[in-house]
């Protein structure tokens, strides 16, 4: 058994969207939506002023809304690993999980009728290769690995490092870690 | 105002969905009670129930992103997925109201209808017979020959009769449920604060009532042509218990933004899209004032017999717009909710 997650350490992302790029091109996304995202917010005025910068995407929730208000049983998790999917042979498109999802992981791909959303390239992961967002990236944000496995980059950051995951008073609870130390 | 997921096809479904679920428990409630008397509301309420209901499904298929695969629905049953639970609910009360509605087709339609397909004309002589109503006469809202009241359909064989109360009386549960899952539809996501509260289910349940009885108000004179006591007698009882649902409504509205008031920052928040932001007209002027105070207020008024004096032609005037405006009400209800909670999120 296995059980993805990620730690992103923001302090190191500088906002050049690679990630976003290698993810619609690994996983031929429709144009004008993305399954992860830079968010960055200004504060101030120059020259008193920061700026904060959040990459994301999927939480990949181990009780996730998505999931739970699906009607068809579209959305599942994955029992290998915990990845949160939508089986698109079965999406009707009602987009109840967009509303349900408290992240705004999902959207709505109008050309195809369905939902879509970040599968962590469990594609990629099956040939043992990481994520394209997690290998693209020029600073290294994104760790990825298996909680499972002791011996793990992503255990060792989560043994070490102090982490937050984002809204966990949702109750969701993530998989995506955020260092905060 | 961002771009919604949840548009107007949404929206129309709650209020058609709602309005055709209080429609059955009315008509129910009408054809079980004090048999005959009310055989007006009945029938009104059981034609309609089924045409609602069908056209909000529709729209709600129709805003599907794969409608053709709305059949998906029925080949699982998702225990947590309020949709889910709905859509099944929603085939079960399509059933039951177009049985429902079948037994209490006017027997002047189904005669036309004999007419005009010959070969099929001996079934529909058969139905136009089953549904003859009992002649009930009322006289000042009192029903005369009250030997002829226990029996509303006497020329139904005994299964049919049974099967017609059979309908109607599992119209009742099944319709609160739909009225009841309209909300829930919405109040089960934690993500959208401004939805995710135990009243907004109530809220609907009762604004679904309402908008039936004014509905139904406008609708069971033309589908029965009694005689002058029998139509006042109709209106009166619906009049009186729209009163009720429609307070039942203000009692919840009032505690919901007290409860937003005194809540978490989240729900404050989303609050605030009604108390003093983009939905604050719609809401006030449209839902609270037009849908629920100056409709109960005249409804109060004419219970209490203050409207006796009025000339005949302003009464009639006021029988069209009351139940106008609490129909308007009901829809801007459902807009502003589907909106404003789309316009929120979890902090």
């Amino acid at each position: 058994m296995s059980r993805y997650a990620m730690v992103l350490d923001r302090a190191r992302c500088v906002d050049c969207k690679a990630c976003m790029v290698a993810c619609t091109a690994e996983n031929d996304v429709e144009i004008g939506y993305h399954r992860n995202w830079v968010r960055a917010a200004v504060k101030g005025t120059f020259p008193e002023l920061s700026m904060q910068i959040e990459p994301g995407q999927c939480m990949h929730c181990d009780d996730p809304p998505c999931v739970r208000s699906c009607p068809t049983g579209a959305s599942y998790i994955n029992a290998a690993g915990g990845i949160v999917g939508v089986d698109e042979k079965k999406c009707i498109g009602c987009r109840y999980c967009m509303l349900a999802c408290p992240y705004d992981a999902r959207f709505f791909d109008e050309a195809a009728g369905i939902v879509d959303k970040c599968t962590f390239c469990d594609h990629r992961l099956a040939l043992g290769q990481e994520p394209a967002c997690v290998e693209t990236c020029p600073t290294k944000v994104r760790v990825f690995g298996d909680l499972d496995d002791p011996g793990s980059e992503v255990s060792r950051l989560m043994r070490t490092r102090n982490t937050e995951k984002k809204l966990a008073h949702a109750g969701t609870a993530p998989n995506l870690n955020y260092i905060i130390d | 105002m961002e771009h919604h997921e949840w548009g107007w096809m949404i929206v129309v479904y709650l209020f058609l969905g709602g309005l055709g679920a209080g429609c059955m428990v009315l008509s129910s409630a009408a054809h079980l009670g004090r048999r005959g008397r009310y055989q007006g509301i009945a029938r009104a309420g059981a034609l309609l129930a089924p045409v609602l209901v069908g056209l909000g499904s529709g729209l709600l298929i129709f805003d599907l992103g794969s409608p053709l695969r709305f059949w998906r629905l029925f080949v699982t049953f998702q225990p947590a997925s309020p949709m889910s639970i709905g859509s099944w609910l929603l085939v079960g009360f399509s059933v039951i109201t177009s049985i429902f509605a079948v037994l209490q087709l006017p027997p002047s339609w189904l005669r036309r209808l004999a007419a005009r397909f010959p070969k099929l004309g001996a079934s529909f002589e058969t139905l136009a017979l089953w549904n003859k109503p009992a002649h009930v006469a009322v006289r000042e809202g009192i029903s005369i020959e009250r030997d002829q009241i226990d029996i509303n359909f006497p020329h139904s064989p005994g299964g049919v009769r049974r099967l017609r109360s059979a309908m109607a009386g599992i119209g009742i549960p099944l319709g609160i449920g739909v009225g009841i899952y309209t909300g829930v539809l919405l109040g089960a996501i934690p993500a959208r604060p401004f939805w995710n509260t135990p009243m907004v289910a109530q809220l609907f349940l009762f604004s679904a009532l309402s908008t039936a009885a004014a509905l139904l108000m406008l609708v069971t004179p033309l589908v029965w042509k009694g005689d002058a006591g029998q139509s006042g007698l109709a209106h009166r009882s619906l009049l009186r218990a729209d009163l009720i649902f429609i307070f039942l409504e203000l009692f919840i509205i009032i505690p919901y933004i007290i409860h937003g008031e005194l809540s978490v920052l989240s729900a404050k928040e989303s609050l605030n899209m009604i108390l003093g932001g983009p939905y604050s007209g719609s809401f006030w002027i449209g839902v609270v004032l037009v849908g629920i105070l100056i409709p109960a207020s005249i409804e109060l008024v004419e219970a209490a017999g203050g409207a006796r004096k009025l000339p005949a032609r302003l009464t009639r005037g006021l029988h069209f717009i009351v139940p106008v405006m609490i129909l308007v009400g009901g829809y801007l209800l459902r807009w502003v909710f589907v909106h404003a909670g789309q316009d929120t999120a979890f902090l």
